[in-house]
């Protein structure tokens, strides 16, 4: 017992010796923080943008967004002043924003969730639950100054303002169909409006004291969930029909039915996306009909119909602000390379000059949709005004001075689905370098000028380097400065590669059409595109853009390649696009994208390069045909297509099928080889995931406590399947979900190996690499989130040492496993990569709580020991203990909490020791780190002064000494 | 110099006339004519012998002209005056002539020295095979003390132990490599086996420290110590794919 109790708790010291050993190389010091790592912050597509009222009145703008996320944005630098992040899924949605004044209310969602912020600091000032609406619609106004109406599905209720107390509430009328939408305000009168599709409308009418007036119906057989209906102000309903291109408005004060006005009355063409969208701020019952995404009218209604007060052509986002009475419509108009924006005055319908003006805009930006007018006369009294522009691309940006974007944020980039890490070009020294090795037909004597040349070059520019430096260094002060001013731009030095090849490009691919070119040294855009009618992918809410990467920087004088495969918005078959990650410049492809004439199915790379090191990429269509792009890389699949295989998993259906390539006579065709079956009534396919094509694995095996080596089972071609589903347990009340995992080879479709959890939950995270896969579940059994990790090994002798084929594949490889308790909720997770595979692997975590656990792949191996013992000991490994250590030093973001994180890239730099690690979700986080320490570069607080001066010092000891030892010997030769 | 040094012989010299002999004083050399006209029982026996061990041509030149002249006359024969004190050279015929003129030392027996002259040209080859000998057996005799070092440093791998391996490498490599010179220390009729044994006896003591390395586990034997230079297995198949998209 007592021997027992030793051991145990001799293996505690053990493990925390061994876990302090592991962890202190996380740490980073104070003033390392920003060093290697940068943060940017964002808010997602933006919803509605409103000019702060309050204190900070024209100096912050008050966003939320569809990210769930309420923010204000300061107007001077667009940076954020606070964030406030809702929970994610339904329950966060926002739903409605209120502002006015001083009051900043949101409904979450659906109405369950009424919050009132304080728009100078973001705290909740109250914060009330209400039932919520089944459907997810609720409405709020405000009645008077301390006083505002909530609409959700079953009733509508007065809140005080300052309190969020319940003033009164009334139940609105229940009946299967009605499904109440809007609330609206019209003199003292709220008007709450029901919609029960193809049959009616209903109007509630309450009092603002929370007295039911009258209840009404008017016919409406048109109406369908897809009518769009807006109440305008003056106490309008407006519903645009899109049969038949009619308007229809109903006075909610006193209207019976419906009157309605044909577009083509009015003199206007529509097409196929009209919306109508309402003015907040106009007491006046206008409504803006966008009719293009440059073409707006401006309606005004009336009792006895819609009249076109003015069509506003080539307008692609117009408002209405007013100051003093004085109501002004203002309009922005894209030209080539810039933006006018002109003001109208509503009531005499001329244009206002002063306010007119001209604004440099670029195209990457595609249409703007929405601009925020603040009025206000200057000291002079003349008006001025400065606007915020959203755009197309989910950038807003924003004018303050006349003619100049004083900022934009680049909101697309919460929405990232594909990133990766180019290696920057080498400098034009090092090109000539490689320029010498490059060729080979050159003779002894052209080789040998050309050497003399670059070393003559390269002697040139260290001269000029020292010379910059030596004259930098006086300039610099003054200049620090006048580039904090210039911004960003001016001060980024040309692209070119680093000693240790630290500072990779970052390409972003985002859900909004938008690509990105991103510095990874500050987090700078070097490039951007924008492709309005490019979309992602999206099955079952899995977005998926896709980015390969064609060719690498390494090829020189080649220029590497990346090529975005995508969906046509309009059309739904492939866009692609392919480009110069370096400049950004499109290649092969037009600069607006090349549409493809077929539905992509699938995507894979060819294996083999072409002659000029370009990887072609396959595409597979509906009817089974592969494409090559591009088109030259035809060729290699001619030559290697009995080693091109190709397979797709349908979660419709619950097939996998994987196909081998035919050679047609021109073209390609896939022949089906093999079908795995997995039974879509029982479960359905989530994830398939493969490992990433080109990862180094540098350790054929695993060297055991006894020196022998249990050799890895590397197959490339491996993927993972995972499915969930649930079954009726008899003894249990409930079903009980499971999850199955599949390892399959993809050439063969061979069944590798299959387990199974009971009453475990997804979501399931997964990282599958080298000859393990470790993914997280939810134990419903154990109410806990659970790691499991299987390791796969070819057992003590390795069948084929040079060559892996699936075809001739070693035997049922053997496979360890073993689980562990997580205690934190984890959103995704990834391992680190680096150049040769070397450095030990670390996992990151991202948490929900805002941080990026990495913690080392040791402790998520399954040859961790029970018991241990001295050959356990001589293997490293660490006994088991089920929980992972969480620490505060292994978070390796710090204090920069990330919201939202939905995936974590992961990079190799030059540096064996060194990955690269950018975060991504609705905040960017970029930093590097080492897993096993930094074992190739001396660390940065490296005593150099103090080393040099010791060896100096022993320098000279040993010359002082060697000549007093030689006195001495001369002198007691002479005795 | 000349002047401070003929002061140190001075007061070498009046040492000797004190009867404390410092037998260190190098410098005496040119006065030794002069100290052989004193009576013989002064001079300490010690003295003369040393005298012998430190004949040095290129000082004598340095002194007084008397002394040089004396020296001069007898400096092709240096050797001479040393052989003055020891008596048995190997010109028998000056050592005759100078034995003539110098007493014998109080104490002193011609015969002692030749007996002993004697005795050891008898045991000479007894000696030198005995010496030979040791020489063969010296690295066999190390063994034991080895095998107690390999067991007092154990098996862990750290400096100490490896030092202990490392002088145990050590040895037997120097020893390989002035063999030559060893060889020539050997000698005698069992010269031959000799210098086997010896041979043998330091290939046993790396065969012992190649066995340590091998219990260390420092020695690559095992399929794991070649793992690093594996080469990754070429990949024959490409295949891609997922989700349908």
């Amino acid at each position: 017992m007592c021997g027992c109790k030793m051991t145990m708790t001799g293996k505690y010291l053990l493990f925390l010796s061994f876990l302090q050993s592991l962890l202190l190389s996380f740490g980073l010091y104070e003033d390392q923080i920003g060093k290697f790592d940068w943060h940017q912050q964002y808010v997602g597509k933006i919803k509605d943008v409103f000019w702060d009222q309050s204190f900070h009145a024209g100096k912050r703008l008050l966003v939320s967004s569809e990210k769930h996320v309420l923010a204000s944005v300061h107007s001077h630098n667009g940076s954020l002043a606070w964030r406030k992040v809702l929970e994610e899924g339904t329950r966060g949605q926002i739903d409605k924003t209120l502002h006015s004044g001083n009051v900043l209310i949101t409904i979450n969602g659906g109405g369950r969730f009424v919050r009132k912020w304080n728009p100078g600091n973001g705290v909740a000032d109250w914060d009330i639950s209400l039932p919520g609406s089944k459907n997810d619609r609720a409405d709020i106004v405000q009645c008077s100054k301390d006083l505002v109406a909530v609409m959700v599905q079953e009733a509508v209720l007065g809140l005080e303002t300052r309190s969020g107390k319940q003033k009164w509430s009334i139940a609105l009328p229940q009946s299967n169909q009605v499904v109440f939408t809007h609330l609206a305000l019209s003199g003292t009168n709220l008007f709450v409006i029901g919609q029960s599709y193809g049959q009616q409308i209903t109007i509630v009418t309450v009092d603002v004291d929370g007295v039911i007036k009258s209840t009404q119906s008017v016919t409406a057989p048109w109406l369908t969930s897809n009518t769009k209906c807006v109440v305008s102000s003056g106490g309008f309903l407006v519903c645009y029909r899109h049969e038949d291109q009619n308007l229809l408005t109903l006075n909610l004060a006193d209207g019976q039915t419906f009157k309605s006005t044909s577009l083509q009355i009015l003199g206007l063409e529509a097409d196929d996306g009209v919306t109508i969208e309402t003015q907040k701020k106009a007491d006046e019952p206008y409504i803006f009909l966008r009719m293009r995404k440059d073409h707006i009218a401006l309606l005004e209604i009336a009792s006895h119909g819609v009249k076109l007060k003015k069509d506003l052509p080539n307008i692609c986002a117009a408002q209405i602000a007013s100051l003093d009475a004085q109501s002004m419509l203002f309009t922005l108009e894209r030209l080539t390379g810039e933006l006018k924006m002109r003001a109208y005055d509503l009531n005499t319908g001329g244009e206002m000059a002063e306010l007119y003006q001209t604004i440099t805009y670029l195209p990457q930006h595609g249409f703007p949709h929405t601009m925020e007018v603040l009025l206000f006369k200057k000291r002079d009294l003349r008006l001025g005004c400065r606007f915020a522009i959203l755009s197309e691309d989910f950038s807003m940006q924003l004018v303050l001075k006349t003619g100049k974007i004083a900022w934009r944020r680049e909101e697309a980039l919460a929405y990232v689905l594909s990133v990766e890490m180019i290696d920057l070009p080498v400098s034009e020294n090092q090109a000539k370098y490689e320029d010498e090795f490059g060729s080979h037909r050159d003779d002894i004597a052209t080789m040998y000028m050309k050497r003399f040349k670059t070393q003559f070059s390269q002697l040139k520019t260290y001269i000029q380097q020292q010379l910059q430096k030596l004259q930098g260094h006086r300039h610099h002060h003054h200049d620090i400065e006048a580039m904090a001013e210039s911004g960003s731009e001016d001060e980024d030095e040309e692209l070119t590669r680093d000693e240790f090849n630290l500072n990779k490009l970052i390409i972003l691919v985002t859900g909004a059409g938008k690509i990105y070119g991103v510095r990874s040294t500050n987090g700078h855009i070097e490039w951007e595109h924008f492709f309005p009618d490019l979309t992602p992918f999206n099955r079952y809410g899995q977005q998926k853009l896709l980015l390969y990467v064609q060719r690498t920087t390494a090829h020189f004088p080649n220029p590497p390649q990346c090529t975005i495969v995508g969906k046509h918005k309009a059309t739904g078959n492939g866009l692609l696009f392919s480009f110069n990650p370096i400049s950004g410049e499109a290649v092969d492809t037009p600069s607006t994208g090349q549409m493809l004439n077929f539905r992509i199915v699938q995507a894979g790379m060819l294996g083999e390069l072409d002659d000029h090191f370009l990887r072609g990429i396959l595409l597979l269509d509906p009817n089974d045909q592969v494409h090559v792009f591009p088109e030259k890389c035809s060729s290699v699949l001619k030559r290697t297509y009995r080693s091109q295989f190709l397979f797709v998993a349908d979660r419709d259906t619950g097939f996998i099928n994987g196909y081998r390539t035919l050679p047609l006579q021109k073209t390609f065709s896939m022949e089906k080889v093999w079908t795995v079956n997995l039974h879509k009534k029982q479960q359905t396919i989530t994830q398939v995931v493969g490992k990433r094509p080109l990862e180094q694995v540098h350790s054929q095996g695993r060297v055991l406590g006894d020196r022998s080596v249990l050799y890895k089972y590397l197959n490339p071609n491996l993927v993972v399947v995972v499915t969930e589903g649930e079954i009726q347990e008899q003894s249990q009340k409930g079903p009980s979900s499971f999850i199955n995992l599949y390892l399959l080879d993809s050439v063969t479709g061979h069944m590798v190996f299959h387990c199974s959890h009971r009453r475990a939950k997804g979501p399931v995270n997964l990282v599958h690499s080298e000859n393990w896969v470790l993914y997280s579940y939810f134990s419903q059994k154990s109410r806990r989130h659970e790691m499991a990790v299987l390791e796969l090994y070819e057992g003590k002798d390795q069948s084929n040492s040079s060559a892996f084929s699936s075809f001739s594949s070693p035997r049922q490889p053997l496979v360890l496993r073993q689980s562990y308790i997580m205690p934190l909720y984890i959103s995704t997770m990834a391992t680190t990569i680096t150049e040769k595979g070397i450095t030990s692997k670390q996992l990151i975590f991202a948490l929900r709580l805002g941080g990026l656990l990495a913690l080392p792949k040791a402790l998520l191996d399954p040859r961790r020991p029970l018991l241990p013992t001295q050959e356990t000991m001589e293997e490293g490994t660490i006994p088991y203990i089920p929980e992972l250590p969480v620490n505060a030093e292994a978070i390796i973001n710090y204090n920069q909490s990330l919201f939202n994180v939905q995936g974590v890239y992961t990079s190799p730099a030059g540096l064996e020791s060194t990955s690269l690690v950018l975060a991504y979700g609705l905040d960017l986080y970029f930093t590097r780190i080492q897993p096993s320490k930094m074992f190739d570069v001396l660390k940065e607080d490296f005593d150099y002064f103090f080393i040099s001066v010791v060896l100096l010092g022993m320098f000279v000891v040993t010359i002082v000494t060697q000549k007093l030892s030689a006195r001495r010997a001369l002198s007691r030769a002479w005795k | 110099m000349t002047k401070t040094n003929l002061n140190l012989e001075m007061s070498c010299f009046q040492l000797t006339l004190n009867k404390k002999i410092n037998v260190h004083c190098m410098q005496i050399y040119p006065f030794i004519d002069i100290i052989n006209q004193y009576p013989k029982d002064i001079m300490d026996w010690n003295l003369q012998k040393k005298l012998k061990h430190r004949r040095s041509g290129s000082l004598l030149q340095k002194f007084g002209t008397e002394i040089r002249r004396e020296i001069m006359s007898s400096k092709r024969k240096l050797h001479k005056w040393s052989i003055d004190f020891i008596g048995h050279g190997r010109s028998k015929s000056d050592k005759q002539v100078q034995v003539a003129d110098i007493r014998a030392p109080v104490g002193y027996t011609e015969n002692t020295g030749t007996i002993t002259e004697q005795s050891s040209k008898d045991t000479d080859q007894k000696l030198i095979d005995k010496r030979s000998w040791d020489i063969a057996l010296g690295p066999l005799k190390q063994i034991p003390m080895n095998f107690f070092i390999m067991w007092m440093a154990g098996n862990s791998i750290s400096i100490f132990p490896i030092m202990m391996v490392g002088m145990m490498f050590f040895k037997p490599i120097q020893a390989f490599i002035s063999v030559q010179n060893t060889f020539v220390m050997i000698e005698g009729s069992q010269a031959y086996v000799q210098k086997f044994i010896y041979i043998f006896g330091n290939f046993v003591c790396l065969a012992l420290a190649t066995y340590k390395c091998q219990t260390m586990g420092l020695l690559p034997t095992h399929a794991s110590d070649w793992l690093a230079f594996m080469d990754p297995q070429k990949r024959m198949e490409w295949c891609g794919g997922g989700l349908v998209f």
